[in-house]
């Protein structure tokens, strides 16, 4: 019996042994992979390195790229325009895709059907939607103004060309192909609460809105931190649609600090003050994601 | 005994190793061309590429877009069936061509052979030693058709590919800025031709509106165009941004003043959007019989004169940038094609150069894509300058030209221009206040 349990216990041991030497291999794979190139970043922040002049070796400077970004005006405007972004963008779409997903949930027939109606924006590469939106709004040519026209609103207007209307409309683009990512999650959301929650406040006499308020939104609460998680993650670094929509213009109206970080490393070639922009973008992020993390864990999500 | 023996086979398989690595240095590269390769063969027909270089497999880096890429395409096609040699374009797109060859080049163990530089990144490879000399290839009569030499070539345009007095490139795609202008309309509305700057302002107040059809249209955003765009401004007014050695901000205020006063001015008859659009959206605009006057890049007013791609062929004439009549001024925008330093195929590779430079193939590609060449007898051949309605434009602008821009700390200061530019027109800084943000710009200059 005791020579049994002993086996046993020592066999157990050993498989954990082997376990553990099993995942170590990945799990050093895995934060060489995601931790040496964030370490190598850093470093390089902290160095004067200009990619055009090959012969010239990086010279370390210290925290001066630190220093330069806390003062640099273009940085603060471009986190003016991509915070503007990403509250417009994200506020947009959790409002509607809260309505919408609450509307499919009401829905008995061809649920499956507008779902994945629904869905289509978001597949599209986001690259393709940029150009898609930029031919359908285009002053000249696009449909938008075609359609404008028709109600007497002739020349077409700037969406992208004007300062007042550029942001907007990036943000319209990114409603567009957005808000079906935060119905799925809301509607997912939506039907795991139980249906004895709602026959309990129909018998009780609940009206609809009530239902909505009482029931449905604690309900998905988490559901929408995480979407605001996503969501916000997402916006924050934006690149791809305003690279292809505006390249930051007209002036530096649209320019965001994705945007603003690419240009730095790869059109003016000033590798360690892009390298110090990242960094900021990355903590930055973690923040405001660490923010959120903190609100899901309390809701007990995790848990 | 058998250690004698065993000796003795040791040194007979060392000899025979000798003799082999011999014979393999004799038939590998020598520099420039494997042996039973022919640099100076010459070509069966008069515009082929000259010599065979069978066996040798050549690189060459450019950026990807039609129709240059597929134009080119069939150049290589053809000096293949000629030379025998099998050359590979490996085309990327332009916003990542430079970081590609930097990144190729610095690893010292690049396959590349050609190498298609923009101006701006030339002088970065000619001082780093990435590039090979051609000076002597382009002065052996052996190599080049009869009477071809560095001569040959419009010496302003040459020169750009020179670094430190030696040759190093050889260019072609040769472009600048001019106007054209709808005759159509300008009969209709009894307006003569457009001379000056002052005239195509006042022709574009009059013409602006009617029939739907805006005054005029010129790139407005911010890709390198708007830039291309003042810097023939400020040529055709004898200005440049920077002195010779590219150190010294030589921006003249006055001249500033009056090339940022034309382009606020034309902005206000320009079509809704101006400043989102780039060279090719202005080209489109005008090409669809929305604009009475353009001011572009060449390539891009092909479009103009494109049955499929306009609706105003034949419309159109076109004169260059002037501010004071008879003083025309133009950007020059190039490219240059070079050889890689560690290129093992040399002679094959100037070959293609010098083929693909010359008149006959840059005649094909200015027929297909508006781009010109940088021969001096590109400009008198007959079937070009009958086909390309804009060239006589081309060469008065030329007369006066300050090339584009080859400066490291180019890119970013062109940004702010850029920018300085849009923000003018939008009334966001006035004149004074942008020639000033132009002048903050180049205190990049000093690094």
């Amino acid at each position: 019996m005791t020579t049994t349990y002993r086996s046993r216990s020592s066999w157990d041991r050993g498989g954990r042994r082997l376990g553990r030497a099993m995942i170590a291999v990945p799990a050093v794979l895995l934060a060489a992979l995601i931790f040496g190139p964030l370490i190598y970043s850093i470093v390089l922040s902290l160095y004067k390195w200009q990619i055009t002049d090959i012969n010239s070796g990086k010279a370390f400077t210290g925290l001066s790229n630190y220093v330069q970004l806390f003062t640099d005006p273009k940085v603060l405007n471009a986190v003016g325009n991509t915070l503007l972004y990403v509250v417009g963008s994200v506020g947009v779409e959790l409002v509607l895709g809260f309505i919408i997903a609450s509307a499919l949930f009401d829905l008995t027939k061809g649920r499956r059907l507008a779902n994945s109606l629904i869905l289509l924006p978001m597949i599209i590469a986001p690259v393709i939607t940029a150009l898609i939106w930029r031919y359908m709004l285009d002053p000249q040519f696009g449909l938008v103004s075609q359609v404008l026209a028709l109600i007497g609103i002739n020349g077409g207007v700037a969406f992208f060309g004007s300062s007042n209307l550029a942001l907007p409309s990036l943000m319209l683009v990114d409603i567009w192909q957005w808000t079906p990512f935060v119905v799925l999650i809301l509607h997912a959301g939506m039907l795991g609460i139980s249906e004895e929650q709602f026959e309990a406040a129909r018998i009780d006499g609940a009206g609809r809105l009530r239902i909505l308020r009482s029931i449905v939104l604690p309900g998905i609460a988490p559901q929408i931190l995480l979407v605001l998680l996503f969501r916000t993650m997402d916006t924050y670094r934006i690149f791809d649609t305003v690279f292809v929509l505006t390249r930051g213009g007209p002036g530096i109206s649209t320019e965001t600090i994705g945007l603003y970080t690419y240009q730095t490393g790869f059109s003016f070639f000033n590798l360690g003050y892009a390298m110090a922009l990242g960094v900021f973008i990355l903590v930055t992020v973690a923040i405001i994601s660490g923010f959120y993390l903190r609100l899901l864990r309390r809701r007990e999500v995790f848990q | 005994m058998f250690a004698t023996q065993r000796r003795g086979r040791i040194v007979l398989m060392a000899a025979a190793l000798s003799i082999g690595a011999l014979l393999l240095t004799s038939c590998s590269t020598s520099g420039g061309t494997t042996s039973g390769a022919n640099p100076d063969t010459k070509p069966k027909a008069a515009g082929g590429p000259f010599g065979t270089f069978k066996g040798e497999d050549l690189t060459l880096s450019r950026w990807a877009g039609d129709p240059w890429t597929s134009g080119q395409q069939a150049a290589a096609t053809a000096w293949n069936k000629a030379t025998g040699g099998k050359l590979t374009i490996s085309a990327v797109p332009y916003e990542n061509l430079h970081d590609k060859q930097a990144l190729t080049l610095s690893s010292g163990n690049s396959d590349y052979d050609i190498l298609y530089v923009h101006p701006s990144w030339f002088g970065e490879f000619a001082k780093a030693g990435y590039l090979a000399p051609i000076s002597k290839d382009l002065a052996d009569p052996k190599r080049n058709p009869s009477g071809f030499s560095a001569a040959s070539y419009l010496p302003s345009v040459l020169s750009q590919g020179a670094y430190k007095g030696t040759q190093y490139c050889l260019p072609d795609f040769v472009s600048t800025i001019v106007v054209g202008y709808r005759t159509d309309l300008f009969q209709a509305a009894g307006l003569s031709a457009p001379k000056t700057t002052s005239d195509i302002i006042k022709d574009a107040a009059i013409l602006n509106g009617k029939n739907g059809v805006s005054g005029i249209v010129m790139p407005g955003k911010a890709t390198g165009a708007v830039s291309d765009v003042f810097s023939s401004l400020l040529t055709a007014q004898g200005n440049w941004w920077y002195n010779a050695a590219g150190t010294k901000d030589t921006l003249n205020d006055q001249a500033a003043t009056k090339a940022l006063d034309f382009y606020t001015k034309a902005a206000k008859y320009a079509p809704t959007g101006l400043l989102n659009m780039a060279v090719d959206d202005a080209a489109t605009v005008a090409a669809q019989g929305k604009a009475a006057m353009v001011v572009d890049t060449t390539p891009s007013l092909s479009a103009l004169e494109d049955p499929s791609k306009s609706t105003t062929v034949g419309k159109w004439a076109y004169v260059p940038i002037e501010f004071t009549a008879n003083k025309p001024g133009g950007e020059l925008i190039y490219w240059d094609w070079c050889i890689a330093a560690t290129s093992k195929n040399k002679d094959a590779a100037y070959s293609f150069l010098q083929y693909y430079t010359d008149t006959e193939q840059q005649a094909k590609v200015a027929l297909a894509a508006s781009t010109l060449g940088a021969t001096k007898s590109f400009y008198t051949d007959k079937d070009v300058t009958s086909k390309l309605p804009f060239l006589p434009a081309v060469n008065s602008a030329l007369s006066n030209a300050n090339p584009q821009p080859s400066l490291a700390a180019w890119p970013g200061i062109q940004t702010n221009i850029e920018v300085a530019v849009e923000q003018a027109i939008q009334g966001k800084l006035t004149v004074a206040q942008g020639v000033a943000a132009m002048h903050t710009a180049l205190k990049a200059l000093a690094g």
